[in-house]
């Protein structure tokens, strides 16, 4: 998402800031997470390169994260790409080894999951 | 509520074309319409009309996305309290719930009529700004990449761009408060500007207390920016005067004049309230028993508490937009009087005018031979009142309210005036412009970077940057 607005190339891992989110599913949940972020990045821009889960309930659907990057985006130094106006829970996919989350439910995945990335999200950013 | 599959020949038999330019839409296109629809189309817009209607009939299953707009008009006029018909102005597409160039009008007499952010859009009052000047192209063109550079100077843009007007958390509230009388206070306005703006630059049931803090903190950052996406501001040259007496009246007139419009909204503050509206309404939906045939059109009677509540938010956020569009105009007047060392008002950079295409207000409809109060939302639309309308400014009696309908980069953009069978036929509203032939994705797709670029070079547009 960050990588939208800015590539994450040229972004230090210089400061990180917590974030908390809850949720009434683990849709719900992906969604105020990420909602979460932006809100960091409207308002003290911050633009996150990598991101560490603290704590994650799947039961109670909770979680706690730690972005790290750099605060105050910097416009000499980061490259403005994309403003992301918002996170929508259009058409929003939570993918695991075997099944596939959707708005309609559970059901088998459709293709295979990679070696690589077992879990996939898709969301859909309103830009 | 699940839709029975028709083909798209039977979907045809509900829609009958009026006249050369309008189609109706016939209660029973969906489930429960209250009136009929009706859109403005000529031949090229009919095609992607139906293109997207025949798509979609097509479809096994909703494959996400929107609905196709002419669904999206059918399932407004099934809300409670619309009155007359669900409209589609021209330049109509499909968007979150309503679609964008979408209007609806609701009985404000009736217990039942309902509010729907969805009818707002997310930002709230997106709007256009008109800035005349004393110049013309021929002064521009020898400093044509200077003044470019001026604006961007001078105008925050962009991912990550902060507003420069120094703004404290009271300076927001105030805002928020009084709109333009804010900016006045502060010496980024002209008196006349406030004269030359829908509502006067001020809409006066905002309450900054039902606006949340959420909503604050991200506005705050972005006063005086003018955000990305398709908002713009832009240099622009005259290039046509059809009505000689009504331009002149605007302050235009010749050929070659030079203006700039400046096309924005109230950023991540009426985003967060429209959100926090949606899901605040969708709670009430249930307590109420409304029902509706889409979830995007979370709606709220429009006497209940979350109904009011919303509406003052919403007057909040379009009042941070007007104060937005006057900080830009103040920008763009410092960016101007720089590059030709005369001062704004030397260069006459009055306000033309400065209209709202994402907002609902409260107005006097004759309905059926009756005068009455309607909630009109207008999404994607904009207001067009006709000459001797009480709400236009004294100035404008004559010609009837400017409208201005921006162009995307590269293409024209229209001033009109409002007139009295638009005020008659569509609650007096029009389409906003910079609208999609292309739906965003296809553009993406489709429409290669370098070939754009090249474009807009071969015209002698100077190039943005960003």
């Amino acid at each position: 998402m960050f990588n939208y607005m800015s590539p994450l190339e040229k972004v230090e891992l210089v400061r990180s800031v917590e974030v908390q989110a809850t949720g009434h599913d683990l849709l719900d949940l992906l969604y105020h997470l990420l909602d979460e972020f932006l809100y960091m990045f409207a308002t003290e821009m911050l633009i996150c390169r990598c991101i560490e889960i603290l704590s994650f309930d799947q039961e109670k659907f909770s979680i706690r994260a730690r972005g790290y990057g750099e605060t105050k985006m910097d416009l000499k130094k980061h490259e403005q790409g994309t403003e992301i106006k918002a996170i929508t829970m259009h058409m929003m996919k939570i993918l695991d080894p075997t099944s596939m989350l959707t708005e309609d439910g559970k059901s088998e995945r459709q293709e295979a999951a990679e070696a690589e990335f077992p879990y996939e999200v898709y969301v859909l950013l309103d830009i | 509520m699940s839709e029975i599959k028709r083909s798209f020949n039977d979907e045809m038999g509900f829609l009958k074309r009026e006249d050369t330019t309008s189609y109706s839409i016939r209660p029973g296109f969906v489930q429960g319409m209250n009136v009929p629809g009706k859109f403005y189309v000529n031949d090229q817009l009919e095609r992607l009309m139906l293109d997207e209607l025949r798509s979609f009939s097509r479809q096994s299953n909703n494959a996400g996305g929107f609905l196709p707009a002419v669904k999206q008009i059918g399932n407004v006029a099934a809300l409670p309290g619309i009155v007359k018909h669900s409209i589609g102005l021209p330049d109509i597409h499909s968007g979150y719930g309503f679609a964008i160039g979408n209007v609806a009008a609701f009985d404000m007499g009736l217990p039942e009529a309902v509010v729907s952010p969805g009818g707002v859009g997310f930002d709230i009052n997106c709007g256009v700004r008109l800035v005349r000047t004393n110049l013309l192209f021929s002064d521009v063109l020898p400093v044509k990449e200077t003044l470019a550079q001026s604006l961007f100077d001078h105008i925050p843009v962009g991912v990550g761009s902060m507003g420069i007007i120094p703004t404290k958390e009271q300076d927001l509230e105030e805002a928020l408060q009084i709109g333009i009388d804010y900016s006045l206070r502060e010496g980024y306005a002209w008196p006349e500007d406030k004269e030359h703006c829908e509502e006067y630059g001020r809409m006066l049931n905002a309450d900054p207390g039902k606006v949340s803090s959420r909503a604050k903190k991200r506005g705050l950052p972005q006063l005086g920016t003018l955000g990305a996406g398709n908002h713009y501001a832009e240099i622009q040259v005259v290039d046509e005067i059809y009505d000689e007496f009504v331009a002149k009246k605007m302050g235009i007139d010749q050929k070659g004049q030079v203006c700039v419009m400046i096309h924005s909204g109230s950023r991540g503050l009426g985003h967060q309230v429209a959100t926090d509206a949606l899901v605040d309404m969708e709670r009430a939906m249930t307590r109420d028993n409304i029902r509706t045939n889409d979830r995007q059109l979370a709606c709220a009677r429009i006497h209940s508490d979350e109904g009011q509540h919303y509406l003052k938010a919403m007057s909040a956020a379009a009042n941070y937009a007007w104060v937005n569009r006057s900080s830009m105009t103040f920008l763009t007047r410092q960016a101007f009087a720089k590059v030709f060392n005369q001062s704004p008002e030397d260069l006459d950079m009055h306000v033309i005018y400065d209209v709202s295409h994402n907002i609902a207000k409260v107005e006097e409809h004759q309905v059926d031979g009756t005068c009455k109060q309607l909630l009109v939302h207008r999404k994607g639309s904009t207001r067009a009142f006709p000459p001797h309308h009480p709400l236009i400014p004294v100035d404008y009696q004559l010609t009837g309210q400017p409208v201005i309908v921006g162009g995307t980069m590269g293409t024209c953009s229209y001033v009109l005036t409002g007139t009295d069978k638009g005020m008659r036929e569509t609650f007096g509203s029009t389409c906003h412009g910079a609208g999609r032939a292309l739906s965003r994705n296809k553009s993406r797709n489709n429409l290669d970077y370098g070939d754009v670029l090249k474009r807009l070079e071969d015209s002698q547009d100077a190039l943005p940057r960003s």
